[in-house]
């Protein structure tokens, strides 16, 4: 096999126009970065999760399987809750109207209802255990932004503050008095929207202690945080979604992936290989009379295939890391950065490779048609533009 | 004398748009070791076609094409493959030079392609340049040289392997006419000192003083 020429072919090219191999690498970037971005968007629900489940030294778990319909409730899907804080004496309190909640409720079903502070775009995750933990506060789960913008803010303690009406039939009553509590919260966690999902919290007994303390256990369902919707009604009863952590096992968790954006990561993979597909059909046209000079010339249809498989899949390869620069740096710095650890780098480089190279390995076939072409001979005998 | 290439019965048609055209039908043709042949025609009487076929870039339809004693149809890829580097060197009327190799580089492709050690390859190379004058351009690109420059390299590209058939398609056809002189000057050395078969597909009456034989297309397509 002549590698020799191969390599000497290649470079010659490279050499001869840089300009268009780097408008190759230009054009491939963005649409891996994005098929990446949506790929692991898509798939941050189930990790999140996971790694939750993994991480969090819970003692409950909330858990619905059906979505409430009626009645004073939480719900524990679809829209996933986060606390939020507010922005007055920077007290961490749940917020009803926004896409995520941290509910404590009182028997008078009474919660805040001012505008979140946080917003979808923080609705990823990160890492827990870099937020420190105290047996002196209740855990809260919170998305990995939400966090880092409260611990840049608060450190990572904060107030949870429990606000109960206070009289007779107090609900109806908008004068009635509101008895604040207040109580440390650790952040805790992270958390990330899905379909009939969990809720996660760490709690302890001096929280229960400190809840007994100020009467507020028999105002309360659960003795523990739980997410949910504002406008949800909760009608199913604690024993029945309230698991233990011993429990867990027996518990069938619907980790269910974001279909839309797996959709959307799977037509970049195909957008992918259309662009490696016109690049090399790109690249034939432009080469049609070198092909059937070096033909003429006795090189094989192996040494043609390989010459052009190297030197496409070269393009890939730098592509496929730049483009993982570009996906951790760029496009989830922002949101999961830290998350994208050496080991996540490692396999999002390897996937684009893997489409690239796979693409590549259907389009190749092209060359072979490229060289039975009988308007080759043709071709070079012709007058060549150049002259 | 030895036959080195042999045609017998070789019919070839093309199809165009509307028609099929019957180029070669029953057309027999033997060349000897170490002539120089040339075979003259009009533009499009299927002078480079013949080439072609010598040279097994294309097949016939049917007969069979003999050289060295090899039928060449019978060939599998890799061997027409080997056929094309090893047994024939060809040159082109357009030169058909690789673009992004310079001179020495474009005499190295059929060497490294038949995978001889790159510093023989290199070697080679230099001797053949030197051979057809080129020397002092070794390191210039095909846009670089003149055309006459260009044909040179590509002679000493045809025979870079030590061929024992050189095809030429119009290699003065586009060269002024005191270049082409050089060029069919230096083909005639080659004929001399290396005693290689030389087949010369032309229109120019001006070669035929160099050839030890030559053929008119017309009457052999109709013989």
């Amino acid at each position: 096999m002549s590698n020799t020429f191969i390599f000497k072919f290649i470079l010659a090219e490279w050499k001869k126009n840089p300009w268009f191999f780097i408008k190759k690498i230009l054009l491939f970037i963005p649409v891996l970065s994005i098929v990446g971005m949506f790929s692991t968007a898509a798939i941050v629900p189930v990790v999140n999760q996971k790694s939750f489940l993994n991480n969090c030294t819970y003692d409950w778990i909330a858990y619905c399987d059906e979505k409430p319909k009626s009645g004073f409730a939480f719900r524990v899907m679809e829209n996933t809750t986060v606390a939020h804080i507010l922005s007055t004496d920077n007290a961490l309190v749940y917020r009803p109207q926004t896409v995520i909640d941290l509910f404590i409720v009182d028997e008078h079903n009474l919660y805040e209802l001012e505008k979140s502070y946080f917003n979808k775009k923080n609705l990823l995750y990160g890492d827990m255990s870099r937020l420190s933990t105290s047996d002196d506060s209740v855990g809260i789960a919170l998305s990995y932004n939400a966090a880092k913008q409260l611990n840049k803010k608060l450190g990572d303690k904060a107030h949870l503050i429990i606000r109960v009406r206070q009289g007779i039939d107090s609900a109806k009553d908008s004068h009635a008095n509101l008895r604040s509590t207040y109580y440390p919260v650790t952040i805790k966690a992270i958390l990330k929207p899905f379909e009939k999902g969990i809720g996660l919290v760490l709690t302890n007994n001096k929280f229960l202690e400190f809840l007994e303390k100020h009467q507020l256990t028999h105002e309360i369902d659960y003795q523990f945080v739980i997410f949910g919707n504002s406008e949800d009604n909760h009608t199913v009863s604690a024993n029945k979604i309230v698991y233990k952590k011993a429990q867990l096992s027996d518990v069938n968790f619907s980790l269910s992936k974001n279909k839309v954006l797996l959709i959307i990561a799977a037509m970049g993979a195909v957008v992918v290989y259309l662009l490696i597909n016109r690049e090399v059909k790109f690249t034939i046209n432009r080469r049609l009379r070198t092909i059937g000079i070096l033909l003429a010339l006795g090189a094989t249809e192996q040494t043609l295939l390989k010459t052009f498989w190297i030197e496409q899949a070269f393009i890939i390869i730098v592509t496929s890391i730049v483009s993982s620069i570009v996906y951790k740096y760029l496009l989830m710095e922002p949101y999961i950065g830290e998350y994208i650890n050496i080991k996540m780098f490692v396999t999002i480089l390897l996937i684009y490779a893997a489409i690239g190279l796979l693409s590549l390995q259907i389009a190749i076939r092209k060359v072979k048609t490229a060289m039975k072409d009988p308007s080759l001979p043709d071709i070079i005998s012709s007058k060549p533009e150049e002259l | 004398m030895e036959i080195s290439i042999q045609l017998s019965q070789v019919t070839k048609s093309f199809k165009t748009k509307y028609q099929r055209v019957d180029l070669f039908k029953g057309l027999n043709l033997d060349i000897q070791k170490g002539e120089f042949v040339v075979i003259l025609g009009p533009s499009g009487s299927g002078k480079t076609t013949l080439l072609y076929l010598m040279a097994g870039f294309i097949k016939p339809d049917s007969g069979s094409i003999v050289v060295d004693g090899q039928e060449i149809a019978k060939l599998n890829e890799n061997e027409i493959c080997r056929y094309r580097n090893q047994k024939i060197g060809f040159i082109f009327q357009f030169f058909n030079l690789i673009h992004s190799f310079n001179a020495k580089d474009n005499v190295l492709v059929p060497l490294l392609l038949a995978g001889v050690d790159k510093h023989k390859a290199e070697q080679r190379a230099n001797e053949l340049l030197e051979q057809v004058g080129m020397s002092h351009r070794k390191n210039h690109y095909p846009w670089e040289l003149s055309g006459g420059e260009q044909q040179r390299v590509a002679i000493a590209r045809a025979l870079a392997n030590s061929p024992s058939i050189i095809l030429a398609d119009e290699p003065t056809g586009n060269l002024d006419q005191k270049t082409g002189e050089t060029i069919l000057e230096l083909l005639s050395d080659i004929h001399h000192k290396e005693g290689k078969t030389i087949v010369v597909a032309t229109h120019d009456m001006k070669i035929v003083d160099r050839a030890t034989r030559v053929y008119d297309l017309e009457t052999l397509i109709n013989t």
